[in-house]
């Protein structure tokens, strides 16, 4: 069989096609390992011996453990998909821990920074002012996302000391059924540390089912607040696969408010009024799917986008674009949207009062100012 | 007989005389255009306005949103708080200050 030129040239092409299509997959896995990394201080400095983790995130599993070498790089040899990476520095450091983003395997390379932790000491008490032993105190981190950086329970005196970073928020679960929260939100640490008093009201169950006009719907997030109370936020949960929620609430007055992380229901929210009350039926109207383009001189741009329902006077659960600036939000025949580029350079950019209409919504950014 | 009439009849040297057929897949070029036109349309929909809302309601709207930003965001972190848990020295409880 003779080949004519076009047919060669067909195959070449196709060939450079396909050993340009491994490249990708050369990056990512260089040498051996599935997953390479590097642990820096804020100053660039390699950290030495630090712990590194690989989690599955998906499945909540411990994968493969490993420490730095005296350059700070770390290897890992076992393949995950849907990776979170931790690294915690020898506690002599006094260097934070820090999270990798989601999905870690994608990038070819990771490069983590522990930055000076500070002291945080916390004191929790019940509502008689008695100390509260065995309640989880949880430290938040906001950078890129928010990560908890560290989690201890309280003594037998109702003390726990954690690391810190500059501005945290911190958190107490209730040791008991069902595990009411308190906060403190962009908590200021000093230097020197802080100390911080933490009241942990008595709690309530609050139970109910979610519906939808298909039957229950599962994975409904709800989130309960005392109402009046600005770091009031009672906790948060996910309704399982009957529907079926339980929170907690105090004896006051209790918002309560159902998203749909799915996009296919309208977002809803009850008042409570204060004391215990019956079981709750919460039925969820389905949206109408608006999509939202966020772009920046017409390219795509990533962002989080949230819908407003005015009826309900809530907002939808917010979606991640996709790398095409695509994002589905759930909506009434009258909506709001606001979205938020991931890239901070940016400003964030709204739509109000619009009628649904069948057709793409695009949202173009500016810098922010 | 009739077949020696029928074979007379014939034109040898061009052979039977047939209308032109349309190819199979003359729909397709139309139908592509249809598809794309669509979806341009659909991609350029109008841009929306950024703003436009004003008083109070938009006002209460935003402080409920900054609220609902950071609550997203902290229960987004869950997953980090379970997984830390995973490693031992985490859930070790220690005495305060």
């Amino acid at each position: 069989m003779r080949l004519r030129p076009t047919q060669i040239a067909l195959l070449a092409v196709g060939a450079l096609a396909l050993s340009l299509a491994g490249v990708p997959y050369l990056l990512r896995t260089p040498g051996t390992g599935a997953l390479r990394g590097v642990v820096v201080d804020a100053r660039g400095f390699g950290v030495v011996d630090a712990s590194v983790y690989l989690f599955e995130e998906e499945a909540l599993r411990l994968v493969e453990e490993t420490r730095t070498d005296p350059d700070g790089d770390f290897e890992f040899h076992l393949p995950v998909s849907g990776a979170r990476v931790l690294v915690k520095a020898p506690e002599a450091s006094r260097l934070l821990p820090a999270w990798s983003a989601s999905g870690a395997e994608a990038q070819s390379r990771l490069a983590l920074v522990l930055h000076p932790a500070r002291e945080l000491g916390v004191r929790v008490r019940d509502e008689r002012g008695a100390p509260l032993p065995l309640a989880e105190v949880r430290v938040y981190e906001e950078r890129e996302e928010v990560a908890v950086l560290a989690s201890v329970r309280t003594d037998h005196e109702g003390r726990a000391r954690l690391p810190a970073p500059e501005r945290a928020h911190v958190a107490v679960r209730a040791p008991s059924e069902p595990h009411l929260m308190r906060w403190r939100f962009d908590l200021e640490v000093p230097a020197g540390g802080a100390r911080l008093e933490l009241e942990v009201p008595d709690s309530l169950p609050l139970s109910g089912v979610v519906r939808g006009p298909e039957g229950p719907l599962a994975g409904v997030v709800l989130v309960s607040w005392e109402e009046g109370a600005f770091e009031g936020w009672n906790g948060f949960t996910r309704s399982d696969s009957a529907g079926r929620f339980t929170l907690a609430r105090t004896r006051g007055a209790t918002l309560l408010r159902a998203l749909d992380p799915s996009g296919a229901h309208l977002p809803t929210r009850l008042r409570l009024a204060p004391g215990a009350g019956e079981p709750l039926a919460l039925e969820l109207e389905p949206g109408a799917p608006q999509v939202v383009r966020t772009t920046r001189n017409g390219l795509p741009l990533e962002a989080f986008v949230w819908s407003w329902s005015p009826t309900a006077e809530v907002w939808s659960w917010g979606a991640r674009s996709d790398p095409a600036g695509r994002a589905t939000v759930p909506v009434g025949e009258r909506f709001s949207i606001h979205a938020e580029p991931r890239d901070r350079a940016f400003a964030s950019m709204e739509a109000w009062d619009l009628p649904y209409r069948m057709e793409s919504l695009r949202l173009e950014a500016q810098p922010r100012r | 007989m009739a077949v020696g009439l029928k074979s007379r009849l014939r034109l040898p040297e061009t052979g039977p005389v047939r209308a032109p057929r349309r190819s199979r897949l003359a729909w397709l070029p139309p139908f592509a255009a249809g598809v794309l036109l669509g979806w341009l349309a659909w991609e350029q929909s109008a841009p929306a306005e950024a703003g436009g809302g004003s008083g109070p309601r938009r006002e209460g709207a935003l402080e409920e949103l900054a609220h609902a930003r950071l609550e997203q965001a902290l229960i987004r972190a869950e997953p980090t708080a379970r997984l830390l848990a995973l490693v031992p020295a985490a859930a070790e409880p220690e005495g305060g200050p």
